[in-house]
């Protein structure tokens, strides 16, 4: 498993190109990111141990900030599985159609799956606008902020689906063939 | 409903769509079918994810991961070599001790397959020739999910709700685990003498073992620091998770001195991508029962299997039945997220106490990751060697005899599972 954490070169012309560059610029945000948000969650929920044995005291936004930082690395970390063609699926067959078939296939099936993702987006949006106003139980921070990430996972997962639709395959196979050649 | 929903997603599954994206399809076909409205799409999704104790899952990884880059992989084969490399077989011994040592700060067979593999393979395949030193790196990965900490236990333990603890089913598997490894340590001698392997290793020598135990120790320190923590009360599964993240960190850094702050971000990354493959089927999924449920689906079909016997172990054969054609087809993290909501409940009917229900439910699968035509650890080891499928299952066939008998033991001598968590409380 290859992951991007610095804007790599891209080739080719066109929309393609500047497709590439901008999913690609978008993966190294989430993957730095995610960095943040992994750190912060070790951070905050070994120190609530060491505050409850230590200091005999708690963080009382321990749980709630942590939380929110694991659904949020979920959610941004969803779009970089789909670009190195790691979710998992049932492809034995799939495997033994004729070539042009499976390519035809897999097309349409990252369509379905790039609308399930832009339609997640969408609702998410809505909600997340609907429900701005709402604050956590124990942070002065927005309630919206959780389903924020999905509006955001889904946007990202729904570009990368559709990069699978324009070029019949996930970005990072083309990543690994430049690297052969 | 329920019939649509599950029909669009086999037929899109089978097409190849992700698992996790299928679930997603065939809940928007069942929202659109019984006329909900969407919004219910991502508010589901994220409560699902929105979970404490799910957290341990990509802190388990997290640590297993940053052990490895530690270098704690040579300190357990050194050791392993020291107790049991001069018999016969003792490569495969040294195998087998170094998977059970890894499967205490791991949870994983993938992972502990490829690390494993990468390691001990070299120097199996001069011995035993590429077919059986594969199965052995695979038979001895296949211990990480059954020694706690366990992956696919949690996810069982989140699945099934408060019925199940995550402590009460890590430890149900010490025990079958460790009769696990003894027998299959007792295969590679039968296999090592009836093939006439050479003897390999140092002779034995108990300074040279108390020397490596030394240097292995700060390694077993963690499942002792960790796992008894959350057993003993100490802190949730989450938390024990999280500061196994923080002993990999320290060991890295200031014991082992192998670990460069420059490896902490992809680490990081590839945990999140990781666990994001089960977060995405655990949110679509969580729909997907949702619209279930409002079908009734999950009483109907406890009545229906009620009505065709009385039987706790009919039923437990069943289910085994059910698991060993699944193990077969499907990933297991996704296997847990679809059936367990639907056949656990049915297990607490038959007054099947849940932690056995729940360990022989994963062992199951676990050994499914051996079984082709799908079994991801054999795909890891063909990857890692070159070996085809169809060569390497004929090696593996003991090893999983072994554990197909293990198991069937454990369902008729029910204590086995369930003395010792009970012993500690669960």
């Amino acid at each position: 498993m290859s992951i991007q954490l610095s804007l790599a070169p891209v080739n080719g012309t066109g929309w393609r190109r500047h497709y590439a560059i901008a999913l690609g610029a978008l993966d190294v945000a989430a993957a730095w990111t995610i960095v943040v948000l992994m750190t912060v969650m070790v951070a905050v929920v070994s120190a609530q141990v060491f505050m409850r044995y230590a200091l005999n005291s708690s963080i009382g936004w321990a749980d709630e900030l942590s939380r929110l930082m694991f659904v949020w690395s979920i959610f941004l970390a969803i779009p970089l599985g789909i670009k190195l063609g790691v979710h998992i699926g049932i492809e034995m067959f799939t495997a033994r159609l004729p070539a042009a078939l499976q390519d035809l296939l897999g097309r349409a099936v990252a369509l379905v799956a790039a609308a399930l993702m832009a339609l997640v987006c969408y609702e998410a949006a809505v909600i997340t606008w609907d429900q701005w106003d709402e604050q956590m139980a124990s942070m002065n921070a927005s309630a919206a902020l959780f389903i924020l990430a999905l509006a955001v996972g889904g946007a990202h997962s729904a570009l990368h689906l559709l990069w699978v639709v324009l070029t019949g395959k996930p970005q990072a196979d083309e990543e690994i063939a430049r690297e052969l050649d | 409903m329920s019939l649509l929903v599950i029909l669009v997603f086999l037929a899109i599954a089978v097409l190849g769509m992700p698992l996790a994206f299928a679930l997603g399809t065939s809940a928007v076909a069942g929202l659109i079918a019984s006329d909900v409205d969407f919004n219910l799409l991502p508010t589901r999704m994220m409560n699902a994810v929105n979970a404490f104790p799910l957290m341990s899952i990509p802190f388990f990884i997290l640590a297993g991961e940053l052990m490895l880059k530690a270098g704690m992989m040579e300190r357990i084969i050194d050791l392993a070599n020291a107790v049991v490399g001069r018999v016969r077989g003792g490569l495969a011994h040294v195998t087998m001790l170094a998977g059970l040592g890894l499967s205490t700060v791991s949870g994983a067979a993938v992972a502990d397959a490829s690390a494993l593999g990468s390691t001990l393979i070299p120097s199996l395949r001069k011995v035993y020739g590429v077919g059986f030193s594969s199965a052995v790196v695979a038979a001895a990965a296949n211990l990480g999910p059954i020694i706690p900490p366990s992956g696919a236990m949690i996810v069982y333990a989140f699945m099934a709700g408060p019925t199940v603890s995550v402590g009460g089913m890590f430890m149900a598997g010490v025990i079958p685990g460790l009769i696990l490894v003894t027998l299959m340590m007792a295969a590679c001698s039968i296999i090592a003498v009836k093939r006439n392997y050479p003897l390999t290793g140092d002779s034995f020598s108990l300074a040279r073992i108390l020397h490596e135990l030394k240097r292995s120790i700060i390694i077993f320190l963690m499942p002792v620091v960790v796992i008894g923590g959350i057993v003993g009360g100490a802190f949730t599964a989450t938390e024990g998770s999280a500061i196994a993240v923080v002993y990999a960190l320290a060991v890295g850094f200031f014991v082992t001195r192998r670990l460069k702050l420059s490896d902490l971000p992809r680490a990081a990354v590839h945990t999140a991508v990781v666990s994001a493959v089960v977060g995405a089927m655990i949110a679509f999924a969580s729909v997907v029962t949702y619209m279930l449920t409002l079908d009734l689906l999950p009483q109907k079909l406890s009545t229906l299997i009620q009505s065709l016997t009385s039987s706790p172990i009919v039923y437990m054969l069943l289910v085994a039945a059910v698991l060993f054609v699944v193990g077969m087809f499907l990933e297991s993290n996704a296997a847990y997220i679809m059936l367990v909501p639907l056949l656990h409940p049915i297990a607490l009917k038959y007054g099947i106490d849940p932690l056995l229900f729940g360990f022989l439910f994963v062992f199951n699968l676990v050994i499914g990751m051996l079984t082709p035509p799908v079994g991801v650890v054999l795909f890891v080891l063909c990857g890692l060697t070159g070996l085809k499928l169809g060569e390497l299952t004929k090696h593996v066939w003991p090893f999983i005899a072994i554990m197909y008998g293990l198991l069937f033991v454990c369902m008729f001598f029910s204590p086995l599972v369930t003395w010792f968590p009970r012993l500690l409380g669960y």
